[in-house]
């Protein structure tokens, strides 16, 4: 019988972490799961405890790396093998609640045409594993986290279910990318049509590594794909620069983002983009009130913290700057009133 | 013992002798010991610095028999040296007056401090003198160390150096043409570097010549770039990425197509250099965050090449 759910988790010098990542999985309420567990050529003892679990549970299939791929190729080497209609992803240094296959198998019945969702989560520090409280709107509906997808990171990669399938059809993930490949499949299924959402519960416990790999490039990349999908959107090319001022609406505080770029014609542009992006967006007819009514709130949140930037920009034409900020001012306002 | 050992080689410059001999005698810091090495000019060269040896008896001149090249010249001229500092100096400049003065103080009150150098002015095509720094090098240690890895952040002819940490390293290679950046990427193993904000030599070079002759050099930029990247990370690295990377920092990279592959492991061989240079010492822990954002930006223009 060939299992309705298969787990994808892959793993790189891990032995601390993959232990209890895979007994998370293997004390789900919802047993009728095959667990594929790539070893991406760990030099540790990752490979040791992984067929340790393998030789008790026979759920487990361990494949092994022999050389290290890359969690994008790892990923696509179980995508291959694996044989249910759902891939349930699964990073090896985080925790499943026993309950997240049970609900998440639910939600598919419940909503069968939704191809791709996650769930919510609660952090915990990589290192000390104390917790921490972070703060992160999760939206769960199909339209709002297309909107999010625009601008920022709509799901934990590493709660995410999708349909085989679709993956598949997506050509999996972009093996050349050594971070922000999941956002990359997103954008594909995006693309593709996909349906979205989100379960409100948290159904894993993630771990914040406090000194992450490869920062610079996540950063950077994350950015220049979020660029280029409000690109698709909106059909005008974004200069880097204009980008990098929207991209810093994700953060309510401080943001390195480099005097230089702020400049005046940079916020105008930068709030240009989000208002063109949301009245692309809200043309959508489909849309319940409810799912409009947060993009718009969301929307707004951003516009003003694009629009805040202007106090920290030396200006000498302080008639541009007026008409500039009086006239978003109104458009924030009228938007606000309606909304 | 002498404070400073200047060293000087020269090859056919006699036309710009007198300036640059008289811009060094002049200085305000007068305990130095001046070497001129005479790589075999075939100009009357030998003969105007034998008499400006009898006139002041700092001055020693060393005479090459056959042309040897700047780094064999400077190598002998080191032989000889007595001094606590090595200043450079180039034929063709003119050094300003309070040039050693200054840096001199700086040196003996940054004992961590081993090589320092100045801002420069250019002399124009025509001999005339610009007031505009020629170029705005990097003040701080941290910064020089990682421009290191495609540019040359200090300029030569203005540099003064703690002579014992010269010694240490053997001196200069003859391995790559641009002896000064091959010093620069071995010396940061040794020692930090600064440069003063001030301006202290006039350069003779004009910009469009400067240009012309950058481009021309870039290849040897990048041999030099990466033998420092291996010797950072101590493992081969593939010179496609050195070349990527320079050829990103000159603004030529969009001349050239490159596979996203190329531009992810670039990108990433910085961030792991920085990483290392953290670990092994070679990055002063105060400042991090002007490399960091340095990186920053580095791995925008790479990955903004991504089509």
């Amino acid at each position: 019988m060939t299992p309705q759910i298969s787990i994808i988790t892959t793993t790189f010098n891990d032995a601390r972490h993959i232990g209890e990542a895979i007994e998370s999985i293997l004390s789900q309420s919802f047993e009728d799961f095959e667990y594929i567990i790539v070893n991406d050529n760990s030099q540790d003892e990752t490979k040791d405890i992984i067929n340790k679990y393998a030789r008790t549970d026979r759920r487990i299939i361990p494949l092994s790396n022999e050389r290290n791929l890359g969690r994008a190729a790892s990923r696509n080497r179980a995508l291959q093998i694996s044989q249910s209609e759902w891939i349930a992803i699964f990073d090896g240094d985080d925790i499943s609640d026993p309950l997240r296959l049970e609900k998440q198998s639910a939600f598919i019945n419940e909503y069968p045409n939704v191809d791709y969702f996650g769930s919510d989560c609660c952090y915990e520090n990589k290192v000390t594993l104390d917790p921490i409280s972070k703060e992160f709107i999760l939206h769960t509906s199909h339209e709002t986290i297309s909107w999010e997808l625009y601008w920022n990171y709509p799901f934990h990669h590493s709660s995410t279910m999708g349909r085989k399938k679709i993956l598949i059809e997506a050509g999996g993930y972009p093996e050349t990318y050594p971070v922000c490949e999941d956002i990359y499949l997103w954008m594909q299924l995006a693309k593709m049509g996909a349906r979205f959402a989100n379960i409100p519960e948290k159904l894993i416990k993630y771990r914040v590594n406090p000194a992450p790999n490869h920062y610079a490039l996540n950063q950077i990349l994350a950015q220049k794909l979020h660029c280029q999908h409000v690109e698709y959107l909106i059909g005008e090319k974004i200069p880097p620069d204009v980008f990098e001022i929207i991209w810093s609406t994700n953060y309510s505080e401080s943001f390195p983002t480099d005097k230089y770029i702020l400049s005046i014609n940079n916020i105008f542009d930068a709030s240009q983009i989000l208002v063109k992006s949301f009245e692309k967006i809200s043309s959508n007819i489909n849309m319940t009130r409810n799912e409009r009514e947060k993009i718009q709130t969301n929307f707004l949140l951003r516009l003003r913290r694009v629009l805040n930037l202007i106090s920290t920009v030396n200006c000498d034409d302080g008639v541009k700057y007026q008409s500039i900020y009086s006239g978003y001012l109104n458009t924030y306002n009228t938007l606000h009133i309606e909304g | 013992m002498t404070a400073i050992s200047v060293l000087m080689p020269t090859y056919n410059q006699l036309e710009y002798l007198t300036e640059s001999v008289n811009s060094v005698l002049n200085q305000t810091f007068s305990d130095f010991e001046f070497i001129i090495i005479d790589d075999c000019s075939t100009d009357k060269t030998i003969e105007y610095l034998e008499r400006c040896a009898k006139l002041d008896k700092r001055i020693r001149v060393l005479s090459n028999n056959i042309n040897l090249g700047v780094s064999n010249s400077l190598n002998l001229g080191l032989s000889i040296a007595t001094g606590k500092y090595i200043a450079r100096m180039d034929a063709d400049d003119i050094s300003f007056i309070n040039r050693f003065e200054y840096q001199i103080n700086y040196l003996n009150t940054h004992p961590g401090c081993g090589v320092l150098g100045t801002e420069t002015c250019f002399i124009n095509l025509d001999g005339s003198k610009s007031d505009q720094p020629a170029w705005i090098k990097p003040i701080e240690h941290n910064v020089i160390v990682w421009n290191l890895l495609y540019s040359t952040p200090l300029c030569h002819p203005t540099t003064m150096i703690r002579h014992d940490i010269l010694k240490n390293i053997g001196g200069y290679t003859t391995t790559h043409p641009n002896e000064d950046m091959d010093l620069w990427t071995r010396l940061a193993f040794h020692t930090s570097f600064n440069n003063l904000e001030n301006t202290l030599l006039y350069y003779r070079m004009p910009h469009d010549v400067h240009r012309k002759k950058l481009e021309a050099w870039i290849p040897h930029i990048q041999n030099v770039s990466h033998s420092y990247v291996e010797r950072i990370l101590e493992k081969n690295v593939d010179f496609k990425l050195i070349q990527l990377i320079i050829d990103t920092n000159f603004g030529l990279s969009a001349k050239r197509s490159y596979e996203a592959k190329d531009l992810f492991q670039a990108s990433l061989l910085l961030e792991e250099v920085y990483e290392k240079m953290k670990l092994i010492g070679m990055l002063e822990k105060k400042n991090l965050s002007q490399v960091e954002k340095i990186l920053y930006k580095q791995t925008q223009l790479i990955v903004s090449l991504m089509s």
